[in-house]
């Protein structure tokens, strides 16, 4: 890890180190079977105990859960049709104009003819917001980095279905699953690439970027299987890992290229605190993402400001909007 | 592809084959993604995990149609199909093969007996084989994306 990662994130360290905290946050993690530091990390971005509170009481009941649309082989209306004829209770989802809410399914989703021939993907309703910001529709190529089983490269191509999309990711496993999804949805335009995503600036240089980066999942509360004690450290050490790709996409970024970032997590510290070292390092501007959604980000935190340009992003809580727990910025570097 | 329909169908793709040693894998790419892979500038060689959709392969100088082509041919089959009725699909999904009562139409292409299976949508949902006694041999079928695990 370079020294200047290290030392960014020494900063955060201590700032915990010398950030006291009352007797309700143990309350809290002690209640809703929370780490202490998760507790405390949501106070900070909320700035209201009560809320923080409200947020950790809500279950998986009230979180949407959503599909989306593949509009490269069928349209919404005729999903509707087909799975309302299977017994499938649909509503449109409030944000994303491909997405379906299910309120009741006879059968897992995933069983579903329709979902084998590829007419939609499960994607959580949060996750398919951060494709929206980037806006990859003209872009001749978009880099998809830490891409996963392909859940955002494949939602790229319905918005790009000619340009190029190029998706990074070190896992075999999840590569496979990838090549079975673009297989499964009828993509056509993507070239996958087995490699180190802190090394993406080897391949060339983008016009535009996504990075869904691996977080500590704080977002995930609502989800109890998801629910795991992270304590600060925990956190501390993805920081370091986003920090390191967020800054090598920024190397491969075009001048006035974009790049949304996000992560399934409501902390500060992989959130705000990221896009901040790193624009800062590289010459990017925090811009708004035309989200029709969302709180503002957070530039202040127990006593650490960053430039009030991060109030830009974008905070989804399911307390509020009944997604996933979500954080989403998008950068533009300077031409 | 003149086994099922024009030859025109893959206007606008590219095919890229890769030898896997015993077989040569197809992948079918959209060109006006394929041709921007050398504008990068970067260095991709060696680290490429797959491009496009894996179609097909040819082993032996025998054709094995994947779950990937069926996309291309998706409302656009004219010849060297069966269609099955709503049970014959179910059954046919779960990985099974298909019994003659359950065929509503079938017009072969004479291309090795591999035939489309098409539903009573006529949505493509496998490859399958003419056998023997009327029963069209399962080759793969939509099924297995659920059954692989991957």
């Amino acid at each position: 890890m370079p020294d200047w990662v290290r030392e960014r994130v020494m900063s955060l360290r201590l700032l915990h180190e010398k950030t006291g905290r009352g007797r309700f946050v143990s309350k809290l993690a002690s209640r809703y079977m929370v780490h202490e530091d998760q507790a405390a990390r949501l106070i900070g971005v909320l700035r209201d105990e009560r809320e923080a509170l409200e947020l950790l009481s809500v279950t998986e009941d009230a979180v949407m859960k959503s599909i989306r649309v593949n509009t490269i082989k069928v349209s919404k209306k005729e999903v509707v049709e087909s799975l309302g004829a299977k017994g499938v209770e649909l509503g449109d989802h409030p944000y994303v104009s491909y997405g379906l809410v299910v309120y009741e399914t006879p059968v897992s989703l995933s069983a579903l003819h329709e979902h084998l021939m590829g007419y939609y993907y499960i994607q959580g309703p949060a996750s398919m917001l951060p494709v929206l910001a980037l806006d990859p529709a003209g872009l001749e190529v978009v880099l998809d980095s830490c891409s996963g089983a392909g859940g955002k490269t494949t939602q790229i191509a319905q918005h790009n279905p000619r340009g190029l999309i190029v998706s990074v990711d070190s896992s075999p496993r999840k590569l496979l699953a990838l090549k079975n999804n673009l297989s499964r949805l009828g993509v056509y335009n993507v070239v996958s690439v087995r490699m180190d995503a802190k090394r993406v600036d080897e391949l060339g240089r983008f016009p535009g970027a996504l990075l869904d980066a691996p977080c500590s999942g704080d977002g995930l509360t609502p989800f109890h299987k998801k629910r795991r004690p992270r304590s600060n450290e925990d956190v501390l050490g993805r920081v370091e890992l986003q920090i390191e790709l967020l800054d090598s996409i920024a190397r491969a970024l075009k001048p006035g290229g974009s790049v949304v970032y996000s992560t399934c997590s409501t902390s500060f510290e992989e959130n705000e605190f990221v896009v901040s070292v790193v624009s800062e390092r590289r010459g990017l501007g925090v811009v708004e993402t035309g989200l029709p959604v969302g709180e503002e980000g957070v530039d202040e935190y127990y006593g650490l400001r960053v430039d009030s340009s991060v109030r830009r992003c974008r905070r989804l809580y399911p307390h509020k909007h009944m997604t996933e727990g979500f954080t989403i910025c998008k950068l533009v570097k300077r031409p | 592809m003149s086994c099922y329909t024009s030859d025109d169908v893959l206007e606008g793709y590219e095919l890229v084959c890769v030898d896997s040693g015993e077989c040569v894998e197809v992948l079918v790419v959209r060109a006006s993604a394929y041709e921007k892979i050398p504008t990068l500038g970067g260095e991709l060689a060696g680290k490429v995990f797959s491009v496009g959709v894996h179609s097909a392969r040819v082993c032996r100088d025998e054709f094995k149609p994947l779950l990937g082509l069926l996309n291309v041919l998706r409302g656009r089959v004219r010849r060297g199909y069966v269609v099955v009725n709503e049970k014959s699909e179910k059954v046919f999904l779960y990985g099974r093969d298909i019994l003659p009562e359950g065929v509503l139409e079938m017009k072969p292409s004479g291309c090795k007996g591999v035939l489309v299976v098409l539903n009573r949508k006529l949505e493509p949902i496998g490859w399958a084989r003419a056998s023997g006694g009327g029963v069209i041999k399962n080759m793969l079928d939509l099924g297995w994306y659920l059954r692989s695990g991957i």
